[in-house]
């Protein structure tokens, strides 16, 4: 019965690709239209001063779609991303919490709430990458550009950590080898050139009427940044390990950089890893 | 990779706290509270400090001075548990006020809509409404307030009950005590810290209490209260007060109004800092006062273990 399961999922994985082959006869490498599916995980530290002198970190998690089309000038790009995860205290601080309680029989009891941390959060990013035609080669091409992007980074309960929304306008490069193999390693780099930041007011406790939590939020928190007050750097390497005539399967490493100073320092690490089928 | 991590030693933690309420407590003024002093005369006891419970016994003695409910501590340790800074120890239990007493001997009917919010009735003309807190979403409660409000439309008053209400919300509490009201009063202004410095506030917010929802319960309304209801029970009570059909009774709230906020120590231990200045329509803060009801009751702990409320039959004879 389990097998029977697995033969009809591994058929319907090949109706869905062959159908779409059919209507897309190029080669993977020239297709105008290419469409990626991808998962990751990765580790993330975080330092949130507005809420904690301790830094976290943990483990994010994260569904990636992306749809590119290319031209021969240049290609234009769209992603979003879902993540979640989970931190904990990076030194063995235990984030069980004690209350002692009694009831109107005299009643004694020790209560523990144990938190969670989980912050959870998409990205979606619009850009353009322009073709330096003068600085292509057989092997390599060269992109400059730029993107639009929205992140909201949500931690629900008792301490939110790392909770930011920021929109900003970035500045992307990218860079296309050729392998000997004729696989194409792709790098990538982003940096925010103007962003609008959004954080919890200075005292942590946005409250306005007839607002909802999100509303007040986004209310009289909003600041307009340049680079030198807010960071967001982010350097990627993807490979593409099994590239057929149609589709592609990649593996991508993901650094990134994050600073903001408002209204106390929020500063964020992470690395990850993700795998991705193009088709 | 990400910063530098303060010291986790008992003079480290202390200053960390000590630092958080100097830049985000919100009633220094109201309360008239030196907190320079407070930092001279127990820093040299966390200097001197040596184990967790020296240390808590320093925070705790710090914070006793701001005699202040929302002002707690949170401990990583089962022994020491936590901190209630208005009860300079743990939480009291409440011994005036039951709500199974109310469940098994008063009520004809109850439905419950989630545990913290129900209906229902003590006869067949006086509804009864029972809010233990209001920390679930807008949305949760105005679904809740029309069931309860078309199930009681026909009832000649509503006793609404929050004698254990722990807070949440203030703009639920806006919402509900607009379910009672005629028209559009100001029942609460608030400010919270933007700054340094003691006097750093943002501006000053008002809070309306206005009809509210498709309909309203204009007849008679009896409000109940203990030294338990607090913080969004408390501007509650602002707002139900402000409607000419509400009636307050019972004890004197617990005076703590503002907001708050957690704060992690080094050594992990959590503290709670309540950010604003809230005062009542009139101007005044109740902060560490309370609201006092128009009808005093208090019922006894011998009362309430033996099944009676008398505050709730005052409440359904009136």
């Amino acid at each position: 019965m389990k097998q029977t399961k697995y033969h009809l999922v591994i058929l319907l994985f090949f109706a869905v690709f062959y159908s779409s082959y059919g209507q897309n006869k190029e080669p993977y490498a020239l297709k105008k239209n290419q469409f990626r599916v991808g998962l990751g995980a990765g580790y993330l530290q975080t330092l949130d001063l507005q809420v904690s002198p301790k830094s976290y970190h943990g483990v994010r998690k994260n569904l990636q779609l992306e749809y590119l089309r290319k031209k021969d000038k240049g290609i234009f790009t769209s992603n979003l991303n879902v993540f979640f995860g989970n931190l904990t205290p990076t030194s063995g601080t235990s984030l069980t919490f004690y209350a002692k309680e009694t009831d109107i029989y005299g009643a004694e009891k020790d209560e523990s709430m144990t938190l969670e941390i989980a912050p959870l959060g998409f990205n979606l990013e619009i850009g353009y990458l322009h073709k330096l035609q003068t600085l292509a080669t057989v092997r390599t091409e060269f992109y400059l550009g730029g993107s639009l992007e929205e992140n909201l980074t949500f931690t629900p309960g008792f301490l939110p950590i790392g909770l930011i929304n920021y929109a900003s306008l970035n500045a992307k490069a990218r860079f296309d080898y050729q392998l000997n193999n004729g696989k194409p390693l792709i790098f990538q780099l982003s940096l925010p050139l103007v962003s609008a930041v959004t954080r919890f007011p200075y005292h942590n406790s946005p409250n306005i009427p007839g607002k909802s939590g999100l509303g007040a939020f986004f209310t009289g928190n909003n600041d307009i940044e340049t680079i030198n007050h807010f960071q967001n750097i982010r350097f990627s390497v993807r490979y593409n390990w099994l590239v057929t005539k149609r589709i592609a399967f990649d593996i991508a490493y993901e650094g990134s950089w994050l600073h903001y100073y408002k209204p106390q320092h929020l500063t964020q690490a992470g690395s990850q890893l993700s795998l991705g089928l193009t088709f | 990779m990400v910063g530098e991590i303060i010291k986790d030693t008992p003079e480290k933690n202390f200053q960390s706290m000590w630092d958080k309420f100097d830049s985000h407590y919100g009633l220094f003024l109201v309360k008239e509270i030196d907190w320079n002093a407070v930092y001279a005369s127990h820093l040299p006891l966390a200097k001197v400090a040596k184990t967790e419970e020296e240390l808590f016994n320093v925070l705790t003695s710090a914070l006793s001075i701001l005699h202040d409910q929302h002002v707690n501590i949170y401990t990583t340790n089962s022994k020491l548990a936590d901190y209630n800074s208005g009860h300079n120890g743990n939480i009291p239990a409440q011994e005036t006020f039951l709500f199974k007493v109310v469940q098994d001997n008063y009520l004809i009917e109850y439905h419950e809509v989630n545990e913290d919010f129900g209906y229902g009735k003590l006869t067949e003309d006086i509804g009864y409404i029972h809010a233990s807190s209001y920390n679930d979403n807008l949305s949760v409660f105005k679904k809740a307030m029309d069931k309860a409000m078309n199930a009681l439309a026909s009832t000649e008053k509503i006793v609404f009950d929050i004698r254990d209400h722990s807070g949440g919300s203030d703009n639920v509490s806006k919402y509900i005590a607009g379910r009672f009201a005629k028209s559009k009063k100001l029942f609460m202004t608030s400010k919270k810290r933007n700054g340094p410095g003691h006097n750093d506030f943002e501006g000053m917010m008002k809070w309306y209490v206005e009809p509210e929802g498709e309909s309203q319960y204009t007849k008679p309304v009896i409000l109940l209260t203990t030294s338990h209801s607090i913080s969004a029970a408390e501007t509650f009570t602002f707002a139900m007060r402000e409607n000419d059909n509400v009636t307050h009774m019972g004890e004197t709230t617990a005076g703590a109004f503002s907001d708050v906020i957690a704060y992690q120590l080094p050594n992990g231990w959590l503290c709670t800092i309540g950010v604003g200045d809230y005062r009542g329509s009139d101007g005044k803060s109740y902060e560490g006062i309370g609201i006092a009801p128009h009808i005093y009751s208090k019922n006894l702990k011998a009362d309430v273990l033996a099944g009676v409320d008398k505050t709730l039959e005052k409440a359904i004879q009136m």
